[in-house]
């Protein structure tokens, strides 16, 4: 496991390369197994509808601003059902669109935007309401449905830059 | 008034850094004494003018003057002052000021205890802190400035932001102001955010020592021992700023975690790794003379790491839920970035030969040299920097993803969970290892009966008590073991010490000795940690539940009931406070109070769990989704049951004690302890 390699001695040490070969092996198997068990795309709305089939049974990660209204907990059930409207996941297209609040705006109000439902099976997160961006890890189903398997808010007031 | 006086002062720091800087180089060009002392008052001279600045911020704010935008945003009337004072440091701007504050503060500590004329290192580590120094004086003078004030502009409902009269040069002055970002709230801003400041400043200051000592005399690593004070406070305060984070976290965010795995929150862990590394890398070189290597080099990383983490939360270009938003700060901390990172890569590359070991190997077989301290502080050394790579990857591969094929690729908690997981339980069982060997020489008979010994009275015992509290699977009784088994290394040569000196008669307690056993206190928080964190991990239990009043309901062995529902109005929106009694086999064990604020102005509610801790684990409560606010309602929670969590924060507070003893061990000038060194 030392890593100086013994110099002075001029010879060969095997047992350290091979000892090292397999720790290197062993570090980059991990690293590439773990990676690839809990890589998710990250794609729109827009990318999302316009291949559905490509994305079926993957495990995907979409963002989209959260129509107000359409928010509807059931708590016997524990779930939380709601619509996202597609947005940019571009930062120099929202920045110019004039931040992220009015991005989110301009998604919501946006009557041709790419609209899906979502479910969520639990707790509905404080920060879910009308225009905050919410990020979904799930898959895509045959229903046309995304369920939810995590869900991540951003509010767009922290999106404010102070002193503009 | 306090605006121009806060502004001005500001500006006035700024010039001095850079009339330092100068004068500093024309000091050291023209070997000049006087120019030399020169530098050294402007280094002296900042915190009082930052202290002037950061004082008129403060004052801003604690009299709600909401004609400044950054006290409009982050201060409202109702706001307790602690949350007044916080908010000095609740948005970009204010944080930035407050960070050159802190960073002014230890430059003025530094200068005042250093001889410009005397000490060659200075020119060079003044010349690179005044450079950090007026870079985010930049930011928060002319990028985002945290005094720019309202005007109006003659059309209603609009105004012009300024630091100066601008429109009709009538101030315009909301009544209320936003207030926090609810979530801010809380008694953890007051301390978590300055305590990872600390910790990431401190690290400016050994860098400073090391690049000097670099440049100059690169032969010469008598930095390591002038940066010692530095590295061990950077160390304690980025532990304590973690900690502190993830206490906040399990109690106010209430997903009934302690952890994310957020890019933010790994960003400040890497540096964390680093610098436990670099800190094992110096006690190496100081028992075998070897590690030079590793110490030099991680000292480097551990500095640009840091670097890194400031550009994770305050540039918003890696998204994250408590990064600072994008904003026209970014691009110039990418510069900063990439300046410092190539700093590094310079120093690397030029001054190759100061990285080389002076001292020879010693002449032992591949197999004895296995069983060496050295080969395990290396093995140690190896996983932590294997950590931080895969931590750095997770942050990363989103963006490199996105470039090379244009589609983002993100990975989640589990990654982390995965990839580091195993890293760290190795690391656990190289920490039990430690204490049973030595520096360069094999173990003897001893040791390996001892070894055997400690080994086997682990596995015993994890076996009965897995027997007796039905655990599931191999893998939590495998790590339980590597943790049982580090204790009983840990508690052996803290024992065997004691005996040793004992018996050697002395009656005073050396400096070598206090070291000693502030590093073991150190590991056995870290022990206690591991076991808290284990619980959580491993057998955490989550069940949603809905309580009808009076009417108890079991839930992982614990009966609880809810008694009583409290719907109150404030002045910043509604709360809602349950009350629920939790009994244990009849016997009530305590009532905790889970609550529902919900704030107006944010439109936002938080959820604030219920917490009842005792040292088998935490019953935590939330109350979830929309509730009626009649008192007889029925309500649905999610309960969690955290098993062993205490020792988590048990654990911390060892920790923190057996660093602080460290540190001030530090502050006295060391004498050679080579007996102590030896164990």
């Amino acid at each position: 496991m030392t890593e100086e390699n013994p110099v002075s001695k001029k010879k060969t040490n095997w047992k350290l390369i091979i000892g090292s070969l397999a720790i290197a092996a062993a570090v980059i198997y991990l690293l590439v197994s773990s990676t690839l068990s809990s890589m998710q795309y990250f794609i729109t709305i827009d990318e999302l509808l316009a291949n559905p089939e490509n994305y079926r049974d993957k495990t995907v990660r979409v963002s989209g601003a959260v129509i107000g209204d359409s928010i509807i907990v059931d708590t016997d059930s524990n779930t939380v059902v709601f619509t996202i409207a597609n947005m940019s996941a571009d930062h120099q297209a929202i920045a110019d669109s004039g931040g992220m609040a009015a991005a989110l705006k301009a998604a919501v109000e946006d009557p041709d935007a790419n609209r899906i439902n979502v479910i969520y099976h639990g707790v509905k997160p404080d920060l879910l309401k009308a225009e905050s961006q919410a990020i979904l890890t799930g898959k895509f189903g045959e229903d046309q449905r995304f369920e939810a398997d995590e869900l991540l808010l951003k509010c767009p007031t922290k999106y404010e830059t102070a002193g503009k | 008034m306090i605006v121009t006086l806060g502004y001005a002062s500001m500006l006035f720091a700024f010039f001095a850094a850079v009339y330092g800087i100068l004068a500093i180089i024309i000091g050291q060009v023209s070997h000049s004494k006087v120019w030399l002392r020169s530098g050294k008052q402007a280094c002296l001279v900042l915190f009082p003018l930052l202290s002037v600045a950061t004082g008129a911020l403060l004052t801003l704010l604690i009299r709600n003057d909401y004609q400044v935008d950054y006290v409009f945003k982050t201060v409202n009337n109702f706001q307790p002052l602690y949350l007044k004072i916080s908010a000095l440091w609740g948005k970009q701007s204010g944080s930035l000021l407050f960070w050159s504050w802190l960073f002014s503060l230890f430059l003025f500590i530094w200068a005042l205890r250093t001889d410009p004329e005397k000490d060659r290192l200075f020119p060079t580590a003044a010349i690179f802190l005044l450079a950090n120094l007026a870079f985010t004086s930049v930011l928060h003078i002319w990028i985002d400035n945290p005094f720019v004030r309202y005007w109006q502009t003659g059309d209603f409902g609009t105004a012009i932001l300024s630091i100066f009269p601008a429109g009709t040069k009538i101030p315009e002055i909301p009544s209320d102001g936003m207030g926090m970002n609810p979530l801010l709230r809380h008694f953890g801003m007051v301390y978590h955010p300055p305590a990872l400041y600390l910790g990431f400043i401190a690290v400016f200051f050994s860098a400073a020592f090391e690049i000097s000592g670099l440049i100059h005399s690169p032969s010469d690593d008598s930095w390591m021992k002038k940066a010692r004070p530095w590295t061990i406070f950077t160390w304690i305060f980025l532990a304590v700023g973690l900690i502190l984070g993830s206490r906040w976290a399990y109690d106010v965010l209430g997903w009934g975690g302690y952890w994310g795995w957020d890019p933010v929150e790994v960003g400040a862990l890497i540096p964390f790794l680093l610098m436990t590394a670099y800190l094992h890398a110096v006690i190496g070189h100081h028992a075998t003379g070897r590690f030079r290597r590793w110490a030099s080099v991680l000292s480097l990383l551990t500095y640009g790491s840091i670097v890194f983490a400031v550009f994770v939360t305050r540039s918003g270009l890696i998204s994250s839920v408590h990064a600072f938003s994008a904003s026209p700060v970014s691009s110039f901390l990418s510069v900063y970035l990439a300046a410092t990172l190539l700093l590094i890569v310079i120093l690397l590359l030029t001054r190759r030969q100061a990285f080389k070991e002076t001292e020879k190997e010693t002449e032992l077989s591949f197999a004895e040299k296995l069983q060496t301290k050295e080969s395990l502080f290396t093995a140690g050394i190896l996983l932590l920097c294997i950590i931080s790579v895969f931590c750095l990857w997770g942050i990363l591969l989103p963006t490199i993803s996105e470039l090379i094929s244009g589609t983002q690729i993100t990975i989640g908690v589990d990654y982390y969970e995965k990839s580091t997981g195993p890293l760290f339980a190795l690391l656990l069982l190289v920490m039990g290892l430690i204490p049973l060997t030595n520096w360069k020489k094999p173990l003897s008979r001893k040791q390996w009966i001892t070894f055997g010994i400690l080994a086997l009275v682990a596995a015993i015992s994890v076996l009965a008590f897995r027997t007796i509290n039905n655990l599931p699977g191999i893998l939590l009784p495998v790590v339980l073991w590597v943790l049982l088994f580090s204790v009983l290394t840990v508690l052996y040569a803290w024992g065997s010490t004691v005996i040793a000196n004992s018996r050697s008669g002395s009656k005073k307690a050396s400096p070598g000795l206090i070291r000693f056993f502030a590093s073991y206190l150190v590991h056995a928080g870290i022990i206690l940690m591991a076991f808290g964190i284990i619980g959580i991990e491993f057998l955490q239990i989550e069940e949603p539940v809905k309580l009808i009043p009076n009417e108890s309901l079991s839930v992982a062995g614990f009966d609880l009931t809810l008694t009583g529902s409290e719907a109150a109005w404030t002045d910043e929106g509604d709360t809602l406070a349950t009350t629920v009694e939790i009994h244990q086999n009849g016997k009530l064990l305590g009532t905790v109070r889970p609550h529902q604020n919900y704030y107006t102005t944010y439109c936002q509610q938080t959820t604030i769990p219920g917490v009842h801790s005792s040292l088998s684990g935490d019953v935590y409560l939330i109350m979830t989704g929309s509730q009626s606010s009649s008192p007889d309602a029925e309500r649905t929670f999610t309960v969690f049951y955290n098993p062993w969590v205490t020792w988590l924060w048990i654990g911390s507070i060892v920790l923190c004690l057996g660093g602080l003893l460290l540190f001030f061990g530090s502050l006295r000038k060391p004498k050679v302890s080579a007996n102590v060194a030896a164990n």
